[in-house]
């Protein structure tokens, strides 16, 4: 039998969303607070008015959250004997830490944080070159300048063209005002999720959050991700060249397609994903013969971006023949489903992923951040779950029709610089 | 065959690693790569890469691979599988462990499975160049460590790949087969199960294990000159030469000292480098233990890079000097113990620890292993600091800015 998470969601003086997650067994505890506010949120709503924001300012509030009036919070944690720390997706900014004794204390640390930052004008002037210089570790990544030509051809004025962390005229424009203001708008416990997962029952947690103080509501609100069509047809293939050693192509959809739920929409992506892996995956007939006419190599993946908000597709491997391999790409968006798949491969996928699910469940971790990413949309891993096993045969073949038939497709071959 | 079995039965999923440990040196690191890599792809039962992959779907995905690692002059083949609980599904056991019998008894050696192996193997070179830390790092240690025995890829050589024979594939494949082995198990999976894997995977009658023991060299002056590179930033690593081992009394504090230096957020050189400075968002302490050496490697503002080689120097003297908060050094021990604690949780971390419990004889127990922690004090941290040999430093990447 299939061990479900036991899981319980308490609703904090109608404000804060509490899930909890018991894990029996493990002795770490982890307490996670997520925001739905990431490097797609470019703008708030102030009197009915949608105010720009600077791509990068998520980023940029998550690091600042972290400072108290010129002193690093992580030590705090330290001390009680955690370890904390945060990110920024495209639609979130996550605060967490791990720990094994003092839970609570570690909480308070984490509310305040996030709930009461308190940095300073000086404390941003520091940050920004810190990030220019995280800004620069990625820039000089050779597949960095293919990823981001790609994005140019397929997401123009999207906000999925910028990076999470900006560029350096945002990162450079960012102020202390800015940050204030966003931190006003969108860390409010109304939009917040807490989740704590272990083997305990939290009710000391639960007590502690009864009583404890929120900020008030805002003035601003959040405002919704805003999806910018493309305005002119992409370059179908772009070519640059980078310090690299072999060819690389990298082949990107853009899926702008709306649904009547989450639900359909996850189950429709879910159902796209496993038509890939049955048709180009390394147990397929086009994977084994494009590896054998060296068409791709071992590097060869694929991944459908199964996110909220944005639907992208990928490819990307070596090819020792570029053109055969943009060939490929082509055929498979001409292909006849009923040729490209098979129903045997479908039924094997689908039982892989219930190995998936249960090698997932090992990680208390994995589970809470997981938990963590869907959790705006309602949507749980016990969900995929179950939309994984009532998937049909049928249903990979109609998303990849509809795939074929919507989505916008560009390539970027990245070859090697000239030798001098 | 000498077994190491954690029975954890909170884990959903059970880690087993089985590992052959055969002399390191060249050219057998290339072909025993290679090997491997070739058990990965197909096998008798399964003669393609897309029916093995295929077979290990309908075990529910399960995750079995060799890979090549080091253990002091010894090169370690590790062939790790991880399954689920065989009850949740409602399989038998079986049902998932003649996977490796499979994959261990009826390999597939064919010269098409070599030359396949072999373009990949040279992609896949191809494509680690792509990464410039890697480019720095083995340029920095091909230097550093040019006559060591350590200094033997298990990753293989470039240039000897065009030279291992299939003849030689299949020499490596009889020697390791036969050669001292080790079964770590970590997972439900309770003791008679655990029985019935070994009995199905049929393994040889090896030889008895004998640890190794560790070769110290000293470090030569680095004398490199810098690699320009198209970048922005500047990978910079300052060598010191501590000439402590694995084993030595000095070991722990010398632990505690890369920790409290540049080990995680409260470090020395994240606090000065990157928050009091801004010149860099990573920089951390690496030890290089096995071969006496702590490395100090930070991604840099190439504008800043005097600053940053004169702050290094100064924090390493202000330590000789003992001038150091008694607090820091506490955060540093209590971070150090924790971190082990929580690590508990992890599968691959009960795994280490019981290797490093059979082959050096650390406690499994987590608190008898933390324990000796608490014993470091100020003045071992000084002792060690005064140890570290500065021998030079490398920089790769954007070394023509003033």
């Amino acid at each position: 039998m299939l061990n479900k998470i036991n899981e319980k969601v308490i609703m904090i003086q109608n404000r804060l969303k509490v899930i909890i997650m018991n894990k029996p067994g493990f002795v770490t505890q982890t307490a996670l607070l997520s925001f739905p506010f990431g490097g797609l949120n470019q703008s708030y709503i102030h009197q009915t008015k949608r105010i720009p924001i600077e791509p990068g300012a998520a980023h940029f509030l998550e690091h600042k959250c972290f400072e108290n009036d010129g002193e690093e919070i992580t030590e705090k944690f330290s001390k009680l004997g955690a370890s904390a720390n945060a990110f920024t997706s495209n639609t979130q900014t996550v605060y967490y830490f791990k720990t094994i004794d003092h839970f609570l204390d570690n909480v308070k640390i984490l509310l305040d944080l996030a709930f009461f930052p308190n940095f300073t004008e000086s404390g941003v002037e520091k940050e920004r070159g810190i990030i220019l210089q995280e800004m620069a570790s990625s820039h000089d990544k050779p597949f960095y300048k293919q990823y981001k030509r790609l994005m140019e051809e397929l997401y123009q004025d999207h906000p999925f063209f910028h990076d999470i962390i900006g560029d350096e005229k945002s990162v450079s424009t960012i102020s202390y005002d800015t940050l204030k203001t966003i931190h006003e708008t969108y860390y409010q416990p109304e939009y917040a999720t807490l989740i704590l997962g272990g083997s305990s029952d939290f009710s000391d947690v639960i007590t502690y959050l009864e009583n404890y103080d929120f900020k008030n509501k805002s003035a601003y609100e959040k405002a919704t991700i805003k999806n910018v069509p493309l305005k002119t047809s992409p370059n179908p293939l772009s070519e640059i060249t980078g310090d690299v050693h072999a060819t690389y192509v990298l082949t990107g959809y853009r899926l702008d397609k709306t649904f009547k739920n989450k639900h359909d929409e996850y189950a429709f992506y879910l159902a796209l994903e496993t038509a890939f892996d049955v048709a180009i995956g390394n147990t397929s007939h086009w994977y084994e013969s494009h590896l054998e006419n060296d068409v791709i190599t071992d590097s060869f993946f694929h991944d459908v971006n199964v996110d909220p908000s944005v639907a992208f597709v990928m490819m990307m491997s070596q090819t020792r023949n570029q053109e055969a391999f943009i060939g490929a790409m082509n055929d498979l968006m001409n292909c006849d489903p009923s040729e490209c798949f098979d129903s045997v491969a479908f039924e094997r996928i689908k039982k892989a992923a219930i190995g998936d699910y249960i090698l997932g469940s090992d990680s208390l971790n994995h589970l809470v951040v997981n938990r963590a990413y869907y959790v705006d949309d309602g949507i749980t891993r016990e969900d995929f779950f179950e939309m994984q096993k009532a998937m049909k045969y049928e249903d990979i073949i109609n998303a990849f029709e509809i795939f074929q038939k919507e989505a916008v497709m560009a390539s970027v071959v990245l070859s090697p610089d000239a030798l001098e | 065959m000498d077994v190491l079995y954690v029975q954890a039965t909170h884990f959903q999923t059970t880690q087993i690693n089985l590992r052959f440990f055969t002399p390191l040196k060249k050219p057998d690191n290339t072909t025993f790569r290679l090997m491997l890599g070739m058990m990965n792809q197909k096998n008798q039962i399964y003669p393609s890469k897309k029916s093995w992959k295929a077979h290990l779907q309908t075990l529910y995905n399960m995750r079995i691979g060799a890979s090549a690692t080091r253990l002091k002059d010894l090169h370690v083949s590790d062939f790790k599988m991880t399954l689920i609980d065989p009850s949740l599904v409602d399989e038998t056991p079986l049902f998932f462990f003649e996977a490796m019998d499979v994959m261990l008894n009826h390999p597939f050696f064919d010269e098409e499975g070599l030359n396949y192996e072999k373009q990949s193997l040279k992609d896949d070179f191809l494509t680690k160049k792509t990464s410039k830390s890697y480019r720095a790092a083995q340029h920095l240690t091909n230097h550093l460590f040019k006559d060591h025995p350590y200094l033997v890829r298990t990753l293989g050589d470039e240039e000897a790949i065009d030279l291992i024979t299939l003849e030689m594939i299949k020499k490596a494949y009889q020697s390791m087969i036969q050669a001292p082995a080790l079964l770590v198990v970590v997972g439900p999976l309770d003791k008679e199960t655990v029985k019935t894997f070994i009995d199905t995977i049929k393994l040889h009658p090896n030889k008895p294990f004998k640890k190794p023991e560790l070769i110290k060299k000293e470090v030569p002056k680095l004398t490199i000159e810098p690699v320009k590179n198209d970048m922005k930033q500047l990978l910079s690593y300052h060598v010191f030469e501590t000439g402590i081992y694995p084993g030595d009394d000095a070991h722990l504090a010398l632990d505690i000292f890369s920790h409290m230096l540049g080990g995680d957020s409260e470090s020395i050189l994240f606090k000065t480098i990157r928050e009091t400075h801004s010149m860099a968002y990573s920089v951390n302490t690496i030890g290089l233990d096995d071969y006496g050496v702590l490395l100090i490697q930070g991604a840099i503002d190439p504008y800043k890079k005097a600053i940053y080689h004169e702050e290094i120097m100064a924090i390493l003297k202000r330590i000789q000097a003992g001038d150091f908060e008694i607090d820091h050094l506490k955060l540093s021990i209590q971070s150090r113990m924790e971190e082990i604690k929580r690590n508990t949780d992890l599968k691959s971390a009960l795994s280490s620890r019981a290797l490093n419990h059979y082959l050096e004889g650390w406690p499994f127990n987590v608190n008898d292993l933390i324990k000796p922690f608490e014993t470091v004090t100020k003045e071992a941290i000084v002792e060690v600091a005064k140890k570290c040999v500065f021998k030079g430093s490398f920089e790769f990447g954007a070394t023509d800015v003033k």
